[in-house]
């Protein structure tokens, strides 16, 4: 047993996004720099000035359908525990998920169109039963970082020795009340997102879910993907919708002293960049305020600008992704980013078009961001497998 | 029966968790735990029966509950309500009542000079159009807040550091109405022109935590729970985590749902309720340390199948019951905890959703004031599981 602050194993990944449907699939074609950004499919182009989205090609010509939210979390879930070599049989073990909207694109369905929809099927935790025969399920609804939020809250059941084995999920489908307001305020829609470029005109939703098993301790037989440090989670108490960089650095520090690892420790950091000015803004000064000269250490790369803003299940997605990165030694572009941000200025932020950058060594340890609406945030330190 | 692990002032552990502060925001101006007391039904279980009148130990009430509905500019003032959707506002009124019970707001709750102090720092909405990108009058120079936290009104409003102060809300229908009435519009609109930028926060299923936050100024972490049934009982399950892991030194729980058009639809029924429920939960330790009495302790958290499996396990855990709050709108068996009072909330309050198992909480604490003995359980479910938790009294 390694000395040091407590870590956690995490033993089976999943995920499903606009580009991919495994994880494995997903980070191949993230390093081949391909984005999911395609002509929207299921709203009214007719209602609206934004013409693209991030979504997952699911639906037929017979426009929406409810429930995707949970097919995509039930995807990912399936992948992840085949990966644990665990069964579909989820009863004794939690099962945490995290989500910007859960189920109210259903909502929206049933309401003005007469889709079918009850109430239980807001939560996941009815279809979860249903599938996996699962008892002790979370909803979370945190926003942009709810599935980060559920890693944390994931954390604190394994050291508290209540539970051997969590799951940890995230996802969500792209809502159309959401998805109005900010086609509403968008005088000219983004092109695409384009995290931390002077050029950012917003974010553009994209959807997908993802899923990873951790242990308190790996059991002979588990394949290790990497370790989960610690999560630090906050709220800025400040504004609905504009994040605060100083609550932000606190997160970041917070996750820093949780996972035993000081700024220059870091060699892989996932951005939430999602293209807005506020945001990116934010981070960024967040970032140089806790970093300091050790901001241009890690590379850094921004998954929205090929996933689109995955809300609630953003955060994992950013977490596999870095798992994967660390594991293989490449990390994928942030494609979209043409002219960065005088914040960001020294940050190693991958660009050079599709081709992934080959991290010049071995990168121990990873830093996943993720804030929401509200001003909740959440970071994550994950530490690589070695070996 | 003798309580094992009774304590006062700090011979007990220090460790458990306690409730400290309770706020109602609900029908027919109900303000204490104690008016929460019910009638107790007999061994057949629970009956949704027609409003004739119940029997409590609090004083006749007359039911449906629902007549005098919460005014929340009467309890909190106008200032910071406009545009928040209906579960917001009554979260805002039962949060800023628990926290003053529990000591963590100076003055009173109805204090309208108190209402000031919990506004956000830049006032006007007008912000929440700055972070869908740059504004058609420039992006760099465009107004916003004075940058983070030197920005923040008040900033010593909450008599403990804010930084470990949490927040967890349980909803499930808390913002569907903005959600439903927005599409609706612009499909009758045939585009967005009648939706209003300010409505956005209002579509976020975590709007109600984050408004609870931005007014009272915890920045520990912030949950919101959408868990179906069980939610309420959740809620106090993580806040529980959250202490226990160092997270937090207190924590905020609320439960609140909307009466609407869009909840009624949706549950199939109008016997549901308009209110919330918030409590302080914070460690025995800490408790002692602020000065404050414990209202109620929290004891074992189960989940299970079905209620029976849950009472086996809180009964595996801890004594028996000396009364329990049985499930809204699932079927218990006549047979279960026979000779036990059951309690349902729901006879008198209507469907609570989120809020039931937050609300079962607060009637203990009232039940507890009272000098009933522990320990309670309460219990809530749907078709996806059970949940159930054991509370004792406090030290109070």
């Amino acid at each position: 047993m390694s000395p040091g602050p407590a870590r956690f194993p995490i033993v089976g990944v999943g995920a499903v996004a606009s580009v991919g449907s495994s994880a494995q699939e997903i980070y191949e074609r993230l390093c081949a720099g391909v984005s999911g950004l395609a002509p929207m499919r299921a709203f009214n182009q007719d209602w609206y000035a934004t013409s693209q989205l991030y979504e997952i090609d699911d639906r037929g010509a017979g426009g929406d359908l409810p429930g995707r939210a949970t097919r995509f979390l039930c995807d990912a879930l399936r992948e992840a525990l085949a990966d644990a070599g665990l069964g579909e049989r989820l009863d004794g073990i939690p099962v945490l998920i995290g989500s910007g909207l859960r189920e109210t694109r259903s909502v929206e369905l049933w309401w003005r169109d007469q889709a079918e929809f009850a109430a239980d099927d807001l939560h996941f935790g009815t279809e979860l039963r249903r599938r996996f025969g699962a008892l002790d399920t979370l909803t979370l609804s945190n926003a942009c970082c709810a599935s980060l939020y559920t890693l944390a809250m994931a954390t604190d059941l394994l050291a508290a020795g209540e539970a051997e084995t969590v799951v940890v999920a995230g996802t969500d489908s792209i809502g159309e009340a959401m998805f109005a307001v900010a086609d509403r305020v968008q005088s000219i829609p983004p092109d695409a997102v384009r995290p931390f470029d002077t050029k950012r005109r917003g974010t553009l939703q994209g959807e997908g879910a993802a899923a990873v098993v951790l242990r308190r301790e790996a059991r002979p037989g588990d394949r290790v993907h990497g370790w989960v440090r610690g999560v630090g989670v906050n709220c800025d108490a400040f504004h609905p919708t504009a994040p605060d960089p100083t609550s932000i650095a606190a997160a970041i520090r917070d996750a820093h002293a949780r996972g035993g690892v000081v700024p220059a420790d870091i060699g892989l950091m996932m951005l939430h960049g999602t293209g807005t000015y506020a945001n990116d803004k934010a981070e960024a000064e967040a970032i140089r305020a806790v970093f300091g000269e050790d901001s241009s250490v890690p590379l850094m790369t921004a998954l929205k600008s090929t996933l689109g803003h995955t809300a609630g299940a953003a955060g994992l997605h950013g977490l596999v992704t870095a798992l994967y990165g660390m594991r293989d030694g490449r990390i994928p572009p942030t494609p979209t980013l043409d002219d960065p941000i005088d914040e960001a200025a020294g940050f190693r932020i991958v660009r050079g078009g599709a081709a992934p950058e080959a991290a010049a060594e071995p990168v121990r340890f990873a830093q996943v961001n993720a804030f929401g609406f509200g001003g909740v945030n959440a970071v994550a330190i994950v530490e690589a497998e070695n070996g | 029966m003798a309580e094992p692990g009774r304590r006062s002032g700090m011979r007990g552990d220090p460790d458990v968790a306690v409730i400290t502060g309770v706020g109602l925001a609900l029908p027919a101006g109900v303000r204490s735990p104690v008016d929460l007391i019910g009638p107790e039904d007999g061994p057949a279980g629970p009956a949704k029966s027609p409003a004739n009148g119940s029997e409590n130990g609090g004083g006749a009430v007359d039911a449906p509950e629902r007549a005098e509905r919460v005014d929340p500019a009467a309890r909190i003032g106008r200032k910071g309500l406009r545009y928040k959707d209906r579960a917001t506002q009554l979260a805002l009124v039962a949060g800023s009542d628990a926290l003053c019970d529990a000591g963590l707001l100076p003055g009173g709750g109805r204090d309208a000079a108190l209402c000031d102090a919990g506004s956000p720092a830049n006032g006007g909405r007008d912000a929440a159009l700055r972070d869908a990108g740059p504004p058609a009058n420039g992006g760099p120079d465009a107004p916003r807040p004075e940058g983070g936290a030197a920005g923040r009104s008040s900033p010593g409003k909450l008599t403990v550091p804010p930084a470990k102060v949490a927040v967890v809300v349980s909803s499930n229908y808390g913002n569907l109405d903005s959600i439903a009435a927005t599409v609706r519009t612009i499909a009758h609109e045939g585009g967005t022109r009648l939706i209003s930028p300010m409505t956005g926060p209002c579509l976020s299923s975590n709007v109600i935590a984050s408004e609870v936050a931005i007014r009272f100024g915890p920045r520990g972490p912030n949950l919101m729970v959408c868990n179906g049934p069980n939610s309420g009982l959740d809620a106090l399950r993580w806040a529980v985590s959250l202490l226990g892991s160092g997270r937090a030194d207190q924590v905020l729980v609320l439960g609140a749902e909307p009466d609407n058009e869009v909840v009624r639809s949706l549950v199939g029924s109008g016997d549901i309720l308009d209110g919330a429920v918030g409590l302080v939960v914070e460690r025995a330790g800490t408790a002692f340390d602020r000065g404050v009495p414990a209202r109620a302790r929290l004891g074992r958290y189960v989940r299970g199948g079905n209620p029976a499996d849950c009472v086996r396990a809180l009964a595996a855990a801890e004594p028996a019951p000396t009364g329990w709050y049985v499930p809204e709108g699932l079927a218990v068996p006549p047979d279960l905890l026979t000779g036990v009072a059951r309690y349902d909330l729901a006879r008198r309050w209507g469907g609570a959703s989120g809020a039931s198992g937050v609300l079962s909480a607060a009637a203990a604490v009232g039940r507890f004031a009272t000098g009933a003995g522990g320990p309670v359980y309460a219990v809530t479910g749907g078709v996806d599981a059970c949940a159930g938790l054991a509370l004792w009294p406090g030290d109070g």
